[in-house]
Parts: C-alpha cells; structure tokens; sequence
C-alpha cells in the first residue's frame, strides 16, 4: 500500500477517535458495562470532492473546544484526566484536516450548547491560531459532531475515487482497530455501509488431560488491568496446505499479536520483534505458525500508564509494563511455536486434537475470574497476578514417528496415481502413502 | 432448472456468454480498432473463440496458452489459423513474463474451482501491466458447492444448509483472505449472491492493481458482468477496459455502451444467462414469435413448459428473448 494511503488511514483513525473519547467523556457512569457503546454511531462519508464524519457521541463541550480543541496541541493537564480515553484533540484533528482539504466546518451539540467553528483556506495557511467560535440553537438532531471537510486535496481525491481500493482498505481497517469497540456496541458506516468485525476465538479442549488450551495471563499492575491470551484460532496447516500458504500469502493477516489499550487496537497482528517473535529462544514468525494468534488488553482509567505511543498507533516498546508483560507474550508463544514444531510430523495426531477442542470467544476467555479457578495459578505468589498454563498435548514417545519426503517425476506419480486410485489427479503424498502401505504389508507378512 | 432439461453436452449458455464478448468487442471497435489488437486466451482443443474473433475483427496476432502437454499437442494439430501461435505455458508464467507492447485482449478463462485466489492473483498482476485501452475478460467458477457440499454419513444427522454455509464460507475465507468483502456472511453462499462477493473481490483487486497507475489517469471500467450455469457449474465472467479517466466521456458517446442492454458498467451486479436447451423444432417456433411476443404468449403457444415449476419455466423463455440472437445453432455436420 502506499504510504499517503497509510497516512490517511490514521488520519481518519484519528477522527474516529475522537468520536469515541466523546462517548466516553459524555458517558462515564456507563463505561463499566458489557455493551457501554450501545446505540452510538459514527458515520464516515467521502468522495473526490467531500469528506464528512458525523457522530452521535455527545459533542465537544465548550470548555474543551475554547482551550484544546482548536488549539495546535493539547496541554499536559486536561478534563479528561480520569477518564479513560486516548484521544489528543488539537493534534488529531488538525492533523486529520489538514492531510485531506483546505476548509471545513466543525459543528458540535452538546446537551449544554452548541457551536460551529469554520476553517478556511486562508487560516489553514496563517500563523494566528485564533478561530471565530459561533454559538448555535441544536444543529444536529442529538448531540454529536459533525465534521465537513471540502477543497480536497488532489492527491487524496484520487484515493477517495471510486476506483481506489481505499474504500475497501479503510472498512478492513476499522474492522481491525475498533473490532472491541464494535462488538460492544459502537456501529461504524463507511459510504452508508456497516463495517463488521471478525470475532477472534481461540480453540481450547476442556475435556482431557494433556491438550489443546490457550495460555492466559490476568494482573493488576499499577492500575493497569492486564489480560493476555494466546492460542491457536485455526488448526496447524497440513504440509500441501503450506505449500500453497507461502505462493500465495492467503491468510497471514489473522496470525500474530494484537494489543489493545482502552478498547482500541494499537497493534494488529504483528509477527516481528516488537511483540516477542525472532527473540529470547521464540523463533521468527514463518508461516507454519499461521495459525497461532495472541491478544492483550491494557485497560486504566490513567490513559498515561498506558504503554502507547504519542501517535497513538503503536506500543511503546520502553514501557516498563510492557516489557514485563512481554516475558509473559513470549513464553506463550513459545508454547504453541514448540508445539507446532513437535506436531508436524504426526499431522493427523494433531488433527483428532484440534478437532476435539471448540472456539471459544475472546469475550468469553476475558471475562473468566481466575479467583475461581482451580487451573490458574498464582504468578510468583503475588495476589494480583494469575495465569493459566496448563501442558499441551505431545505426540506419543514409544513408536515415535518420523516423517519421508523424496521427490519423483511427475508422469511417474501420475502413473500410479492411475494405477492405484484410477485417479492421475490424486495427491502425491496419498500415492507415496499407498506405496509405503502396500509394500509394508507385504513385509509383515514375510516375516 | 430438471436435469432432464441440461444439455451437457452442448453448453449452450457458454455459447451464449461468447457471442456476447464478440458483440461487447464489435462496440468498442467503434472507440479503438479491436482488429488490431493480440488476442491472448486458452484456447483448448477447439480455440472456438479464436474462430470468432478472427471471423469477426480478422487479428492477426493471436496467442493460445496451454499448461497440459496432452491437449497442447491436440491443440498445435488443430489450430485454424496460421497466425495463432500455440504456447505450452502455464497462465502464472505467462502473466509473469507479460510485457505489454501494443494493445491486448486478454481472457483467462479459469476453470479450476479450487485456485481462486492464485486466479485473482494472477488476473491482478495482469491488469498492473496492460495498457490503456487493453481489455481483459475473467472467468471464476462461482458455485457455492465447489466450496463445499455435504455428503451424507451413515448415523449423522443430515446438515442444514445453515451449517453448510457457514463451513462454505470459511473455505472462502481461507482462499481469499484478506481479499473477501467486509461483512461477507454465510447468506452470501447461494447460486444467487456468490457471483455478488466475487465481483466486489475482482473490483478490489482491479482497483488495488491500478493504483500505481494514478498517475497516467487510469482506471479499470467494467463493462459487463455474466453468471450462467453450463452442466454442474456456476461461472461468472466479466470483462473490463482499461481506460484513462480523461476519455471516459468520449468512450461512453462512441461505444454506445450505455445503450447495450447487456451492459454492467458499474461494479457488482450481473446478469444472468440461462437459456433453456432448445430442440431445433422449438427454436425455429419461438423465433418465428421473436422479437413481438411476451414470455406468457410464448408458452401458450408451445402448450408445455420447459420446467414443472413455472416460473422457471417463464425465467428461461425470458432469459431466451434477451439473448436468442447469441443462441448457437448445433448441427450435424459431414465434411
């Protein structure tokens, strides 16, 4: 993809963001709930000539507006301090403007009042950071904001065409970066249609001994709710299936870490260093472990203990909470990657495991109490630290097995593929297979 | 559609689907001479479309792609022409190796069900490298139960199609990954709404492929869009142009194409084609009808219908009275 299209993304990223802190500002007492973003709505409308986000989420108030909002930047202290949002007003929103045209209109209605605030060309290119604010009677039909941005820029017209696959990108995206905040609630139009989102769940067997469990980890570290968890979503690949993987690239997107701070996704499903993968025994990511996926949640009502960058749009890799928490990424990625590796040559060994074991929704993971579970143990015996590392399954140890890979002309594979299946189509590890078989009996029998 | 009904033989909504393409390309020869374009497609054993084309447009410069050294050797033997030149390459090799030098009418004709996603692959790496004015065709199986059917097991209970269609929809999710719409649910794997999620997959992958073409002004236009069952497959076929935004006004006034009654210019809807198996008895009765009288008229006058349910029956003497000056006449021949 191409970076302006990158830079744009976040820039309505940021935007959205923002309609999300006015929920949260405008809605404290509800936060705590299982679906506190119910019956809010943000609506993202754009063409070569317009863009416009309008929200239901409460509007900016006054105060925030006067002091913040319109200014480049945003003091240290603000209203928002214990709340539990991550937006940055001033620079958001400028920033978002700025990148897509060279006027627009903020209106915002809040159930106390409401304004509008123009921003011309000529301002967008001055020094004086002064705004005229005009105060109105209810312009929106409940309280929201609304932001029009017109004069495009021409280099963002030809992305916000038709023929762009941007339309596609940023529904995936939003997908992706709110998929918690829509799933509890929040509803997201994009051109007038619903972005929906991909529930993550992973496979976990709760019946047997040794098995197929996720590994998960609950804390409270300084005032920041910890939860992480990390399995497999889809069963390991067979040796054709990853054969085709890596020609074709089809789904590595669902493999890899997400973190979320605050319900916001700030890193999606990356397989590289940042998230423990390549370092400290865990190997690199390959596809072979595309079906190994990990999520952790950091929540606090102190947004500034949250290990986010400024932008917003990634982990702070300095935080100190991060990396004690990554100790804990990287031994249960080890688990699976060192499961993966033992299980490849058994496959069918591993598929009566995955096959016994059932999806289970990340909701449903998240909200276990590990107080109340006799699995959890205790991390270093500390009160608030708990986890859940149960042993996983491991091929038999008598009769191990071991795996043969020869390669052979094709016309010869085809020829008994003919001779033994009255099929040429069928698969060249079956024909080796009903090689080795028959050959195997008639051994038997010999001796 | 009763099995008794299909001509398998005859694949005579194929037929029909390719003499729409000769008549798609006859109005865009009125903007850009088609008769001087390469033809680039597989041919198989009959390379019937190269027969059209060259019949039609008389190109000179023609190119059949064959991956199976067996119908290769049939193809070289049968080859009509001297100016189609035979290649033993796969389709991936060739879109590799592509260089565009003057303009091109591609087809890929795709059959395989399982290999969407190479398909589309490959079809976008294509559309980064043609030219303005080139003009491809696609075509996708699109049948809900190449995805996945369900075969019964003796002592289980038979499956729903609910839970048919969900397993359905995760093998497309698996093969298309990140190209599948957002919002695809299992509803969408039906005869009916499958063709629907591949032709959004096309236009992100048609528009994902133009976009280093920003600056040349290029864009990939639709033109038309089909969906016809031949047999036991569903496929989708569309066909696009390349064009440069600055002359979309003076294509459209030239080509007529808006006039065309089989047109799609815009992205995701098709039309469908199922004309039903016609006797040449019954042709020759339904044409002597043609173009004047309805659906219902017809019917009344053949005194049976070509379906038990009826409405069928009407949705085929309709489909035919759109399309039966594409129908292909089969006859016996003795050379």
């Amino acid at each position: 993809m191409l970076t302006r299209d990158i830079e744009l993304q976040d820039a309505i990223l940021d935007l959205l963001d923002n309609c999300v802190d006015g929920i949260q500002r405008s809605h404290k007492k509800n936060l705590q709930s299982e679906k506190p973003y119910e019956g809010f709505w943000a609506k993202i409308n754009f063409n070569e000539r317009k863009f416009q986000i309008i929200d239901n989420c409460g509007g900016i108030p006054l105060e925030i507006a006067e002091k913040y909002a319109f200014m480049m930047g945003r003091p240290e202290k603000s209203a928002d301090d214990d709340l539990p949002t991550v937006g940055m007003y001033g620079i958001g929103m400028k920033r978002a403007i700025f990148k897509m045209g060279q006027q627009c209109r903020v209106v915002s209605h809040t159930k106390a009042e409401s304004f509008e605030v123009t921003i011309s060309p000529q301002w967008m290119v001055n020094d004086d950071w002064n705004l005229p604010l005009n105060l109105l009677e209810k312009p929106l039909h409940e309280p929201g904001t609304l932001i029009d941005i017109s004069h495009i820029r021409e280099s963002i017209q030809k992305i916000f065409s038709e023929t762009s696959p941007f339309q596609k990108n940023l529904r995936d995206l939003i997908s992706q970066h709110y998929s918690y905040i829509i799933e509890k609630g929040f509803k997201v139009f994009v051109n007038d249609e619903e972005v929906r989102v991909k529930q993550v769940s992973l496979l976990w067997d709760k019946s047997a001994q040794a098995r197929l469990a996720p590994y998960l980890y609950q804390a409270n570290l300084d005032g920041v709710d910890v939860k992480l968890a990390v399995g497999f979503y889809t069963p390991m690949l067979k040796e054709d299936e990853l054969d085709e993987e890596q020609q074709t690239r089809r789904s590595k997107e669902d493999a890899g870490w997400t973190i979320m701070c605050n319900d916001r996704v700030v890193v999606f499903n990356d397989k590289t260093r940042l998230t423990g993968w390549g370092e400290a025994g865990v190997p690199n990511y390959h596809s072979q472990f595309i079906g190994i996926t990990g999520v952790v949640y950091f929540q606090s009502n102190d947004a500034w203990k949250l290990p986010i960058t400024t932008t917003k749009r990634g982990v702070d890799t300095s935080s100190e909470l991060y990396l004690y928490v990554k100790d804990f990424m990287r031994e249960g990625l080890k688990k699976f990657t060192n499961y993966t590796n033992q299980w490849k040559i058994d496959n069918e060994g591993e598929k009566e495991i995955s096959a016994s074991a059932t999806a289970i929704k990340l909701e449903e993971i998240f909200s276990i109490d590990p107080n109340a579970e006799k699995e959890w143990s205790k991390v270093k015996n500390r009160p608030n630290e708990f986890k859940l590392n149960i042993p996983l399954a491991t091929p038999a140890q008598e009769n191990p097995r071991k795996q043969i890979k020869f390669t052979r002309p094709f016309e010869e594979i085809q020829l008994l593929a003919k001779y033994l299946f009255d099929d040429i189509d069928a698969k060249p590890g079956e024909v080796g297979e009903e090689c080795f078989e028959q050959v195997l009996k008639k051994a038997r029998t010999k001796a | 559609m009763s099995g008794a009904a299909v001509a398998y033989h005859l694949r005579q909504n194929k037929a029909v689907d390719r003499h729409l393409f000769i008549d798609l390309l006859s109005r865009l020869n009125r903007y850009t001479p088609i008769g001087l374009y390469k033809y680039i497609s597989f041919g198989g054993a009959f390379l019937e479309d190269f027969k059209l084309i060259h019949s039609y447009f008389g190109n000179k410069k023609m190119v059949s792609l064959e991956n199976d050294s067996t119908a290769f050797k049939r193809q070289s033997f049968n080859v009509p022409l001297s100016c189609i030149e035979c290649l033993e390459k796969d389709s991936k090799d060739f879109v590799d190796e592509f260089e565009s030098n003057g303009n091109t009418i591609v087809w890929l004709d795709y059959a395989d069900a399982g290999k969407t996603r190479i398909q589309i692959q490959e079809f976008e790496t294509l559309v980064t490298k043609l030219a303005k004015n080139d003009i491809i065709k696609l075509t996708l199986n699109a049948n809900p139960d190449s995805l996945y059917k369900y075969t019964a097991v003796r002592g289980q209970p038979r499956e729903t199609v609910e839970v048919q269609n969900q397993t359905r929809l995760q093998r497309l999710t698996d093969t298309l990954g990140d190209y599948l719409p957002n919002g695809t649910g299992p509803d969408d794997m039906t005869m009916a709404k499958l063709p629907e999620v591949l032709i959004k997959v096309i236009e992100y992958a048609a528009n994902k492929a133009m976009t280093g073409r920003r600056v040349e002004d290029l864009f990939f236009q639709p033109l038309s869009s089909f969906a016809y069952v031949d047999g036991y497959h569903q496929m989708l076929t569309l066909s696009g142009i390349i064009l440069s935004k600055a002359d979309k006004r003076e294509f459209l006034e030239k080509t007529g194409i808006r006039k065309w009654g089989a047109a799609s210019l815009t992205w995701g809807s098709y039309r469908k084609i199922m004309v039903p198996a016609l006797t040449a008895r019954e042709k020759v009765f339904i044409d002597q009808l043609l173009p004047k009288k309805s659906t219902s008229a017809i019917h009344k006058k053949l005194k049976f219908y070509f379906d038990s349910d009826i409405s069928k029956s009407s949705e085929m003497v309709d489909n035919y009275r759109l399309y039966y000056r594409y129908y292909p006449n089969f006859h016996r021949v003795l050379f």
